[in-house]
Parts: structure tokens; C-alpha cells; sequence
């Protein structure tokens, strides 16, 4: 057969098609899956506003905190701006933090716009969304992780051993379990993201690369 | 724009066009609950680009070009969908066979055909076979005039050639 026979052939389904379609069905599908999708879209965005609120009270707490035992130490003449430091150098580093992802996300969300929308166009946006996802997200997500587990442990142990004149009171060998548990989560995290990444993006990754590679092959 | 005004323009792309849908999917899942899954994910993306679509090109392409970008993302889901790794939503009776009356019983022979191809070249036959010109099959998928030329050549060659060898057999 010639092409313009297989086209002929092929012409006959468009009076017969293979399928018939319930579009009731079809409209109701579609309506649920949007639903679906602007609900998880809200429950999103109220994490990321619990989260930075929790932030945000956190730090308001600890600060809170010390000044209300220095003042039950009788102890304000001795509060000099040492001991503010950690604290505002922490919430500096997580809105510097919280910058940098929506910088990052923002300028992600740039570079898939310049894409066309070609197959070539789609499979180059979706291999760069998944080496954001593999490199950039991550990384920016661990560094978040670090600093906030991290800082907090650190500013507690500072300001207790300055109240108790020792640095290892019975609080203080508290506050050290506390970061080996904070060390512990953020290796499972690290273990978790390099996990799906191997198991999910990477072999993703690939399978469109081979599909380019064939787009490009003679 | 309105969900209304998307759900009608929708409409009138469904009514005038779902034959390509229809395609597409055949083209690309082989088991009746795979078709389904994939026809569902497809319209779920047409629907969502609705609101892209600036007429720069014409309905048809544009369906053609939302359809096969999700067909070819799809293999991937499907292939971890029988593994067990992910569970699906399906929703069941969207899609009925048709009866054959007045199609080419060939047609089933093409799509055949059409599925011992590779992912990209399956595309580019279809395109083909619905009469697409090579300087469109080259904006949609993404390639020069001269690479659908080299590929177009290819397929033409390995379904005529099959296309002979059935018939004479």
C-alpha cells in the first residue's frame, strides 16, 4: 500500500470512530480532578503560612524567653547584644532562606516559560523542572532544614550556659540530645531526598533524554 | 477566564475533534483500562489548556500537540502503574467500543503498525496519516523540516513495505 492508500484507510475512522465517549461522565471526571487540585493548592498554601508563622512564633517565643529569665535573675544590666546575636543572626538566615527559594522558584518558573510548546519544547521543560527538583530544591530545602534544626539547639545551649555560668548543666545535656536528634532527622532527610530522586527523578530523567536522543536520530 | 466559558469552549473542541483524541490514545495504550486512564489524562489537559490556547494555530493542531506531549509522558506513569507503585483514579466507562460498521478493518492493522514504531516516530506517523503538512509536523514536535523529512521517509517505508508484504501474503 502507498501513503495515500494508508491515509484512505486511516480517513475511514473519522465517519466511524473507535470509541464513543460518556461526556456527562467525562465533565463530572474533569470537574472532581480540578476540585482535587484546588484543594491541594489550599492545603499548600496553609502549610507554608503555619510553617512561617511557626517560624516566626518560635523565634518571637525564644526571645521572649530569655528576656523573661533574665528579668526573673534580676539580670537585664548583664544582657548586652552578645546575646542577641544568635537569635536575630538566625532569623536573618531563615528570611534570607525563605528569599532564596521564592528567588530560585521565580527565576525556575522563568526559565520553563521560555520553552515553546513543541514535543522538543515539552520534554526540555519537563527534563529542566526535574533537575530543579534533583539539584536546586533540594539543596535549598536541606540548607533551610540545617539552619532551623541547627540554629535553634545552638541558641538554647548559648543562652542556658550563660545563665547557669556552665555550659553543661543537666538543660544543657538536654539541649545536646536535642541536636543529636535534630543531626539524626536531618540525615534521614538527606537519605530520603537522594532516595526518591534515584528512584523516581533520575529514571525519569533519562527516559526523556532517550526520547530526545530518538527525536534527534536519523 | 470563567469556568464556564471553558467548560463551552471544551465542549465545542470535544464535539468537533475528539476523533484525535480518540487516536492518540489508540496509538499509545493497549489495554482497554490503559485507554481509559490515558484518554482521562489527556481531556484533563486539554481542558487545563484551554486558557494557553492563543490561536496561533488551529484547533486540531493544538489538540494534536496537548495530546501527544501527555501520551508521551503517560508511558512513564503506566509503566510504574503496573509495577504497583502508583495507584490510579480511574474513572470507568468514560470511553465505549464502538461497533466497526463502516470502518476499514485495516485500520486495526495500522494501528498495529503504528505500535511497533518508537515513541516519536509513532507521533510523527500520525500526524502523518491525518494529513498534517511537514512544516506543521515539524513546529509540533519540535525538529527541522528536513529531520520529519528523514523520519517521515522512514515510516512511509516500514508501513507501505508491511502494508505489501500482508497483502501478498
Amino acid at each position: 500500500m502507498n501513503l495515500d492508500e494508508l491515509m484512505a484507510v486511516w480517513r475511514t475512522q473519522d465517519a466511524a470512530p473507535l470509541h464513543g465517549l460518556n461526556e456527562a461522565l467525562l465533565r463530572l471526571a474533569l470537574r472532581q480532578n480540578e476540585a482535587k487540585r484546588q484543594k491541594w493548592r489550599r492545603i499548600e498554601r496553609w502549610i507554608i503560612y503555619v510553617l512561617s508563622a511557626g517560624v516566626v512564633a518560635g523565634l518571637a517565643l525564644f526571645l521572649a524567653n530569655m528576656m523573661l529569665l533574665m528579668i526573673y535573675r534580676d539580670d537585664m544590666n548583664g544582657l548586652t547584644g552578645w546575646d542577641l546575636v544568635l537569635p536575630v543572626v538566625g532569623a536573618a538566615a531563615a528570611l534570607i532562606c525563605a528569599r532564596a527559594v521564592y528567588v530560585g522558584h521565580r527565576a525556575q518558573a522563568r526559565r520553563e516559560q521560555r520553552f515553546g510548546e513543541s514535543l522538543r519544547d515539552q520534554l526540555n521543560r519537563t527534563i529542566a523542572q526535574l533537575d530543579y527538583q534533583a539539584t536546586t530544591l533540594h539543596r535549598t530545602l536541606l540548607l533551610v532544614l540545617v539552619l532551623l534544626t541547627g540554629i535553634c539547639p545552638i541558641a538554647l545551649l548559648l543562652a542556658l550556659s550563660r545563665l547557669n555560668e556552665k555550659p553543661f548543666s543537666d538543660d544543657g545535656y538536654m539541649i545536646v540530645w536535642l541536636s543529636l536528634m535534630s543531626v539524626f532527622g536531618v540525615a534521614t532527610g538527606v537519605w530520603s531526598i537522594r532516595q526518591q530522586t534515584r528512584a523516581v527523578v533520575l529514571p525519569h530523567k533519562r527516559r526523556l533524554e532517550a526520547l530526545l536522543k530518538e527525536l534527534d536520530g536519523q | 477566564m470563567h469556568d464556564t466559558e471553558r467548560d463551552r469552549i471544551f465542549g465545542e473542541w470535544l464535539a468537533g475533534h475528539k476523533g484525535i483524541l480518540f487516536k492518540v490514545v489508540h496509538a499509545y495504550a493497549f489495554e482497554h483500562a490503559d485507554r481509559q486512564d490515558l484518554f482521562q489524562e489527556i481531556t484533563i489537559q486539554v481542558w487545563r489548556s484551554v486558557d494557553a490556547f492563543r490561536g496561533d494555530s488551529s484547533v486540531p493542531t493544538w489538540m494534536y500537540r496537548v495530546a501527544l506531549n501527555t501520551a508521551i509522558a503517560w508511558t512513564r506513569k503506566e509503566g510504574r502503574h503496573r509495577q504497583g507503585k502508583q495507584s490510579l483514579e480511574v474513572v470507568e466507562g468514560l470511553l465505549t467500543t464502538s461497533s466497526s460498521e463502516g470502518r476499514d478493518p485495516r485500520v486495526e492493522w495500522l494501528y498495529h503498525q503504528i505500535a511497533q514504531l518508537k515513541d516519536i516516530d509513532r507521533s510523527v506517523a500520525l500526524l502523518l496519516l491525518d494529513g498534517f503538512s511537514y512544516k506543521e509536523i515539524a513546529a509540533i514536535v519540535g525538529l527541522t523540516e528536513s529531520n520529519v523529512g528523514v523520519k517521515i521517509n522512514r515510516i512511509k517505508s516500514a508501513l507501505a513495505g508491511k502494508g505489501m508484504e500482508e497483502t501478498k501474503s
